[in-house]
């Protein structure tokens, strides 16, 4: 099997091109493992710029025109907009569950009643995470309810 | 929008049903073998439509704090006071002159708004009970 790597110039798009006689699951993993790679987040912490896999966050939080990514035990924030995250990974396990928050499904723990059809998710981390009445019945919906 | 009105007649629908219960009882108590018009049903239910419109006026698009909601629902039920008694005045359901009617009248909004209330926690209990396990079938069907 022949590896081409080629540089390109910085006003093209990078696209990797696999060509193979048949499509198994190696190919598809490789490919999903490429994809995953390529979705990892910049965050700033500190003076530090770091990559964050997307399946390490919990929830993404709009404070203040900032938005912040938490993790098990960390918060970092990002240059991306709240609206942009919900485009990017809102196919994927998260899903907007207020007008500041996109919550990770995969690490809810359990969902418990607030007030006035208001719901509150309890993350694995023991964190609570404050569920809109609007955005209960997309919540329903993405669960199969 | 089409929540908020399923919300609306969802309301409408518990507060004619506890209305319903306190008029039987009510009638019971103080008018004892009273023959009813057909007009007190339409009363009943213009009164609880207003009552459940109640969810609309203290709509507001800003996310509340918990405090917050405590504090509209106490207004919601100040709301309800004031229809329900209102209501009463209006439709000349209670004599304000004797003062255990108007008491009991008092006790019974009170029974009726927390049996409602409690209700639709229970409602929101099996609600969150069936998002748990459906969450518990996607976080399954994820790590597969």
């Amino acid at each position: 099997m022949k590896i081409i790597i080629e540089q390109i110039g910085p006003e093209e798009e990078e696209q990797i091109v696999v060509r193979c006689r048949n499509l198994d699951d190696s190919i598809v993993a490789l490919a999903k493992e490429l994809k995953r790679r390529r979705d990892k987040l910049t965050v700033k912490d500190g003076e530090r710029i770091l990559q964050v896999d997307p399946s390490e966050v919990y929830y993404f939080e709009a404070v203040d025109n900032k938005v912040f990514l938490y993790t098990k035990e960390k918060v970092y924030e990002t240059k991306w907009k709240l609206y942009e995250l919900e485009e990017q990974f809102g196919h994927a396990n998260f899903i907007r569950v207020s007008k500041s928050v996109i919550m990770n499904l995969s690490k809810v723990d359990s969902f418990h009643p607030d007030f006035n059809g208001r719901y509150e998710a309890l993350m694995k981390n023991n964190e609570r995470v404050l569920i809109s009445r609007q955005y209960v019945p997309e919540l329903k919906k993405r669960l199969g309810i | 929008m089409w929540n908020k009105i399923k919300g609306i007649i969802q309301t409408c629908a518990y507060v004619v049903f506890g209305v319903e219960i306190a008029v039987a009882v009510f009638i019971s108590i103080f008018y004892p073998g009273a023959s009813l018009s057909v007009v007190l049903l339409w009363e009943i239910l213009a009164c609880s439509i207003v009552c459940a419109l109640g969810n609309l006026l203290w709509w507001t698009a800003r996310q509340l704090s918990k405090v917050e909601t405590m504090i509209r629902i106490f207004l919601h039920y100040l709301y309800i006071n004031v229809v329900v008694f209102g209501s009463a005045l209006m439709f000349d359901w209670i004599d304000y002159d004797r003062l255990v009617m108007v008491v009991s009248m008092f006790f019974m909004i009170l029974i009726i708004f927390i049996v409602v209330f409690s209700a639709i926690q229970c409602h929101d209990k099996k609600i969150s009970e069936l998002m748990n396990r459906s969450l518990k079938a996607y976080q399954e069907q994820e790590e597969e």
